[in-house]
């Protein structure tokens, strides 16, 4: 499925499914009043409770009631020294956002000879695709238990034609121990395809081709015995951007694997 | 008050329908997706007299949205409470039926709820990466590889090859 066709798949999916009568504006109101009423009492209570707290412990312990008053003030929903730099799971600024940003260097040392990567490249096609350049690179926090994920990406090409090079290191928080194949596998759930393990040095690396791959023709993955997970994607083509294709992978299938048993990509 | 208890109903009047349909898209379920969208329309309220930029309200109310839905699907509410969630393994769907369009909105709910906002935003919503990017307050790059992803792990779940229109 491609982007057009879920674009055309919503709308008739939508436009067949039975709509419940409309929501009432008045019940709205009054679940917005009863809010104001609920989150007035809380904040007063709050309020009454931490001055009745600082009367009694006094300034000896002035500055850990600071921190207590931060504390209740956030579970209120009144958010404070909220850290702006992460929302969520993505880390704009900080030792994650700059592991991302080392990544994305590494990638970039490791363009084949005769190629180039252009850091102002964008997409030509649609204008609602032209969200800034191709490069990017970044660090959310989407594995289970809090691990995070680190990806880069460039394209790669010459005489005006580009590829797509795709990187995604994993520093999972459980106990995954997918390898090989399996792991190969998991990887933008790309399928069986055609998997072969590839010796590097003394790693085995999962070399899978993608059967029908519209964005992804080939990746290579290793997990370190720690559960660090390397992924290294390549396509011919950049999907989606109205670039004219490179034509040829950038790398063989013997160089892709070597990518991913690069320790440079372990982020550790 | 009156005044924007005014201002306020007309624009849920005006806009609750639209906030509804994505919301369902999201969540796959016609009463979440009212309580979603109730629930996004209380924080509006909240902040409804500090709104100048009204030309922004949209984006603001969809923004709300979204992250409303994700904040409750992280903390397990939609995975504990789906009701819809039939399992999905008879014959694949063409996609071509009324029941098996019906289907799509039914594995949509299988790909991963960030993914899936991402794809409801550009391919529903037909916002620009930019736009999408500030709803779901990421990246662009963000943006792009949660696309990617959502796309693939919703074309793992449909037939290949996908029926054309």
């Amino acid at each position: 499925m491609h982007e057009q066709e879920l674009r055309v798949a919503l709308r008739n999916a939508m436009d067949a499914t039975p709509r419940p009568p409309e929501m009432n504006v008045s019940e709205m109101l009054d679940a917005a009043h009863v809010d104001r009423g609920r989150r007035r009492s809380t904040l007063a209570g709050i309020a009454t409770a931490v001055a009745v707290v600082l009367i009694t412990a006094g300034a000896v312990f002035a500055p850990q009631l600071h921190t207590v008053a931060r504390q209740i003030s956030a579970a209120a929903g009144e958010v404070f020294g909220q850290d702006d730099t992460q929302d969520g799971k993505t880390q704009t600024a900080g030792p994650h956002a700059e592991l991302g940003e080392h990544l994305l260097n590494q990638l970039l040392s490791s363009v084949p000879h005769g190629l180039i990567s252009p850091d102002d490249l964008e997409p030509t096609d649609n204008p609602a695709n032209r969200g800034g350049p191709l490069r990017y690179h970044q660090a959310s926090q989407d594995l289970p238990n809090g691990g995070w994920r680190y990806t880069a990406e460039i394209p790669v090409g010459k005489d005006g034609r580009w590829a797509r090079l795709y990187v995604e290191v994993d520093h999972v928080a459980d106990s995954s121990t997918l390898a090989g194949c399996q792991l190969a596998q998991t990887f933008w759930n790309v399928g069986s395809g055609g998997c072969i393990m590839t010796p590097v040095g003394d790693k085995q690396i999962a070399v899978l081709t993608v059967a029908d791959g519209d964005q992804i023709d080939q990746v290579a993955a290793y997990r370190y015995p720690d559960g660090t997970a390397v992924f290294i994607a390549q396509a011919k083509h950049f999907a989606y951007t109205g670039l004219t294709p490179l034509g040829t992978e950038p790398f063989t299938p013997e160089q892709l694997a070597a990518q991913a048993a690069d320790p440079k990509f372990r982020l550790r | 008050m009156k005044g924007k208890d005014d201002g306020f109903a007309a624009y849920f009047a005006a806009k609750s329908g639209t906030m509804r349909g994505t919301a369902y898209l999201l969540c796959g379920d016609w009463h979440r997706a009212e309580d979603l969208v109730q629930n996004a329309f209380i924080k509006l309220y909240r902040a409804w007299n500090r709104i100048t930029e009204h030309e922004k309200l949209d984006a603001y109310t969809r923004q709300i949205l979204v992250r409303t839905f994700l904040d409750e699907t992280r903390r397990g509410f939609f995975r504990r409470e789906q009701v819809t969630d039939e399992p999905i393994d008879r014959e694949a769907p063409r996609l071509g039926s009324t029941e098996d369009r019906v289907v799509l909105l039914q594995l949509l709910a299988k790909v991963p709820p960030r993914q899936r906002a991402a794809l409801v935003l550009r391919f529903w919503e037909d916002l620009s990466l930019e736009d999408t990017a500030q709803a779901l307050r990421c990246s662009v790059g963000t943006v792009k590889s949660q696309t990617s992803r959502g796309l693939a792990n919703l074309r793992a779940l449909l037939p290949a090859p996908t029926a054309t229109y």
